[in-house]
């Protein structure tokens, strides 16, 4: 896309006027979206994002600037105008640039630009199937399949040239069930980085598909769900969307370095129960939040993040790491080159314990059975977090009993943490995209099975007897 | 930007008719910290958006990639989709008979510089900061936003519409015996005198020191009465069972409630693209010439949301709600909706409850709650009523419900409407109850 001499050139001139760092960060993305509603393909499109983002760091101000013109002409301008920000001399140069050796991990076996549009409407074709033909009460069944192929290159004032390729696939089911009025729908949507081989020969479709049909229809006949404090036991994979939002934000640079974050100085300090180890792994081949490197080309890691209740690390991007006098750690991610890289999680879980997920439902005399999540959202501030839940069961006696519906959690981050008390052994990750200041990017959230101790279930159902 | 290649390919390649959409964005962001610039960006990005016929039916692609590979990667994007599509295309548009003029550009914001909007967010975090010994802290940005639309068809069809605008968010962190409390509100506008710093800073910050102390109020159904941004964040949920698309796919409540009541004789909503502000709109991204409709009149449900597609099938006109989806095609949305005013002022609302609930924020919304089923389940922040007035903050609540019996049992609506920054023009509205879950 750019060459190195012309990536020189337009960093020496970001970096005229005292720059300590500058960074051109090229990208060039092409998405295919196919979508089968109610049995027709009703949409099908095939979109390139291409552009690059311009960054020049004075100490701790940034200067950032984006086009999708990417004529020599047109980047010397921009870096030109950034460069006007700052009023100083010059304090860097750039060198000769050399490029570093592309990672291994999160190669597609089946690249996406192989695959015809045919054989990806019999995916579709296969989940709509399963799904519609579960009960006559699925109404809908929509399924999109989405692909994703991103090439990008990351050339900065270290004279480094750094390139990756993240191709992902991502397949959303959704039913509709409607009987006497009522409606209710669900949601299945596996996602690797990975190439089609991840749709054909790794996953079973059709057992998403069912599941997707199965909880729409548990759903539609639920009670309301009660409402009050009680012990809740949230199911594995996307359940760990409760560790993403009431925990992971706020480990984030952008609100620790400010001070702004719950968690702001407490590393070495007791923040979880001490059932609690959670990690941030970018490293994960073939994960759907995984990179050979983040947005500013450093290589991903393995963070652990708490380890047995205490906390060990945040996740640090380089602007946000100078105001902490702490090295970036690979976790800087972003949308697309429309935004400045910020510390953002990747493939973020809470590891493996000892319990069964029946010995945590029967150690539980009465409470609530959160067997799959939505999403949810935090303020970093206060800790306050709230997530969804989509498909939930009360527990009584040890026991899973009727499914309730309308349930949501909410609490703060810092105590709910401490609330964590049982830990099963049945890890998994699901998939999700997560929105924060540098845009919307992919993230698997994960956990095994876990329970929380008198946690805030928001309901209509009336309170909990 | 040479579109005739496009049209000359396509038309070679045996597309019939082709459709151009070529947005323009021109972007300022400004951002200040502790009295120094924090960051700073500056955009410029164009993209093309293309659909055409390809063998009677319809394919889609976009691109930012505007070199001499365009018009082959639009060419080919076309056709490879056209190819596996079901559905026999509608017509690309001809063009609406005439299009009202809306002027959503204001010249003069283009000279409030750089660095008069370095000083003017400097002066608005000095505000803030001064305010109260309570106030720790604030984040703040200042966005100036330009748009240009281009759109261009092989009928012959040109149509052009600008606008620009300005954003200056602002969030206040208040600290009282170990409790942190933020809040946030926005300005949007084109025209500069719309943002007064003083003013500005003052709501920011006694929207987040009237939240110290906030704590879960008792669980149980309340007389309740929501704010402008609450009110205006449902009723994006609520209007979107009224797309004609959800309606024909049998997921929509409204289905078959053309000419009945589905809300509170209270409740008329509005959509008014046809304005001289920032918001107004003169087309959808079809071409068709927008108007300003009622969806709602006194509780009774007048039309449903069309584009061509979804018109057609039903045999009705569309009503200029064809607008792009994230993936490019075209899909239904609305312009600025708005909640006709009441005659009550929201003081006189608050007065009529002896015990009550008011309702500032809600947070959660894209989870937790369901737009089909209309089930929701949302944290929340507000105030207790009690005796007619005001009383302590409440947080760390959920307030639970059916969106389409929310709207159903709207008891009174207030005459402060304001357009809010979620792009719902609305006033506080009163429910006769909803669950909350506190304590």
């Amino acid at each position: 896309m750019i060459s190195k001499t012309l990536a020189k050139t337009v960093l020496d001139t970001a970096l005229a006027t005292g720059g300590d760092f500058a960074e051109l960060f090229a990208e060039n993305t092409r998405i295919n979206t196919l979508t089968l509603d109610n049995g027709e393909i009703v949409a099908a499109s095939s979109n390139v994002v291409s552009g690059v983002g311009i960054r020049v760091l004075k100490q701790l101000q940034s200067v950032y600037g984006y086009t999708n013109n990417i004529s020599a002409k047109a980047l010397n301008q921009l870096a030109d105008d950034l460069a006007h920000s700052f009023s100083g001399e010059r304090v860097l140069s750039m060198g000769d640039i050399r490029k570093q050796t592309q990672g291994k991990r999160n190669r597609s076996k089946v690249p996406y630009s192989t695959v015809t549009n045919q054989d990806k409407v019999l995916l579709l074709r296969t989940a709509y199937d399963v799904c519609k033909s579960y009960d006559q009460r699925i109404v809908r069944v929509e399924v999109t399949l989405t692909d994703t192929t991103s090439n990008v290159e990351i050339f900065n004032s270290d004279n480094v040239l750094c390139t990756d390729t993240r191709a992902r696939g991502r397949l959303f089911i959704t039913a509709y069930a409607s009987e006497n009025g009522k409606l209710e729908t669900s949601f299945a949507g596996p996602g690797a980085q990975k190439g089609f081989e991840y749709f054909t020969n790794e996953i079973d479709v059709k057992e998403f598909a069912l599941k997707a049909a199965k909880q729409a229809i548990t759903m539609l006949n639920a009670d309301e769900c009660p409402s009050g404090k009680m012990d809740v036991v949230m199911g594995n994979a996307f359940g760990g969307v409760i560790f993403h939002e009431a925990c992971g934000h706020a480990l984030e640079a952008s609100s620790v370095s400010k001070n702004l974050s719950v968690f702001s100085g407490k590393l070495g300090q007791k923040i979880a129960s001490e059932v609690v180890t959670a990690l941030d792994d970018g490293t994960i081949d073939g994960a759907w939040g995984s990179g050979n490197v983040d947005d500013e080309g450093n290589k991903t890691q393995r963070n652990v993040l708490i380890k047995d209740g205490i906390l060990q690390n945040y996740l640090i991007d380089k602007f946000n790491g100078r105001r902490m006098g702490a090295e970036a750690n690979g976790a800087s991610r972003r949308q697309s080159y429309k935004f400045e890289p910020t510390s953002r999680m990747s493939n973020t879980f809470i590891a493996a314990g000892k319990s069964t997920p029946e010995e945590i439902i029967a150690a539980t005399q009465k409470g609530l059975y959160a067997k799959t999540m939505g999403g949810g959202s935090v303020n970093p501030v206060t800790g306050e977090f709230n997530f969804a839940v989509t498909e939930a069961y009360l527990i009584e006696d040890g026991k899973i009993g009727k499914p309730v519906k309308g349930a949501t959690l909410i609490g703060k981050g810092s105590e709910i943490l401490l609330n964590i008390d049982m830990v099963g052994n049945d890890l998994l990750r699901g998939q999700g995209m997560c929105g924060a200041a540098s845009g919307s990017i992919p993230a698997d959230v994960g956990q095994p099975t876990i329970r929380v101790k008198n946690i805030t279930v928001g309901g209509r159902g009336g309170s909990i007897q | 930007m040479n579109t005739r290649k496009v049209f000359q390919l396509a038309e070679l390649c045996g597309i019939k008719s082709l459709e151009l959409y070529v947005k323009r964005t021109s972007k300022s962001t400004i951002g200040v910290y502790h009295g120094e610039v924090e960051n700073f960006s500056s955009a410029d990005t164009t993209v093309v958006y293309a659909r055409g016929i390809y063998n009677g039916k319809m394919g889609y692609a976009y691109t930012e990639q505007l070199d001499n590979s365009m018009a082959k990667l639009i060419v080919d994007g076309i056709k490879n989709n056209a190819t596996v599509m079901d559905k026999e295309a509608i017509q690309i548009f001809k063009g609406s008979e005439k299009y009202k003029k809306v002027k959503a550009y204001n010249a003069e914001l283009e000279q409030w510089s750089v660095a008069e909007r370095i000083d003017a967010l400097k002066q608005l975090e000095k505000d803030i900061l001064a305010a109260d010994s309570r106030v720790t802290d604030s984040e703040l940005s200042l966005e100036v936003i330009n748009n240009e639309v281009n759109l261009v068809n092989s009928y012959g069809l040109k149509l052009k519409h600008k606008v620009n605008y300005f954003v200056v968010f602002a969030s206040a962190i208040a600290s009282q015996d170990g409790q942190t409390k933020t809040a946030f509100d926005a300005v949007i506008d084109n025209d500069k005198s719309a943002f007064d710093s003083a003013v500005f800073a003052r709501t920011v910050v006694d929207k987040s020191l009237a939240k110290l102390g906030g704590v879960p109020c008792q669980s149980k159904e309340y007389p309740c009465i929501l704010n402008p941004i609450v009110t205006a964040n449902l009723t994006q949920f609520y209007m979107q069972s009224l797309k004609a698309e959800q309606v024909q796919k049998h997921s929509s409540v409204f289905e078959g409630k053309l000419g009945t009541e589905v809300a509170s004789k209270c409740i008329t909503i509005s959509e008014t693209p046809i304005r001289n502000d920032y918001a107004g709109v003169p087309f959808d991204d079809e071409g068709v010439a927008t108007y300003n409709k009622t969806f709602i009149d006194q509780g009774v449900l007048t039309t449903y949301a069309y584009n061509l597609d979804t018109a057609s099938k039903d045999g009705v006109a569309s009503t200029a709600n064809g607008f792009r989806s994230a993936a490019g095609k075209i899909s239904t949305d609305y312009t600025t909706l708005t909640i006709k005013a009441g005659k009550a002022t929201e003081q006189e609302l608050i007065a009529s409850l002896q015990e009550g609930v008011y309702i500032t924020d809600v947070q959660g919304l894209h989870a937790g709650l369901n737009p089909n089923s209309g089930n929701f389940s949302l944290q929340a922040e507000g105030f207790m009523i009690r005796d007619g007035k005001l009383a302590e903050p409440i947080a760390l609540i959920t307030v639970a419900g059916n969106l389409f019996e929310l709207f159903a049992n709207v008891s009174k609506v207030a005459n402060n409407t304001k357009l809010t920054y979620v792009g719902v023009e609305c006033p506080s509205i009163q429910l006769k109850s909803i669950a909350v879950s506190g304590k």
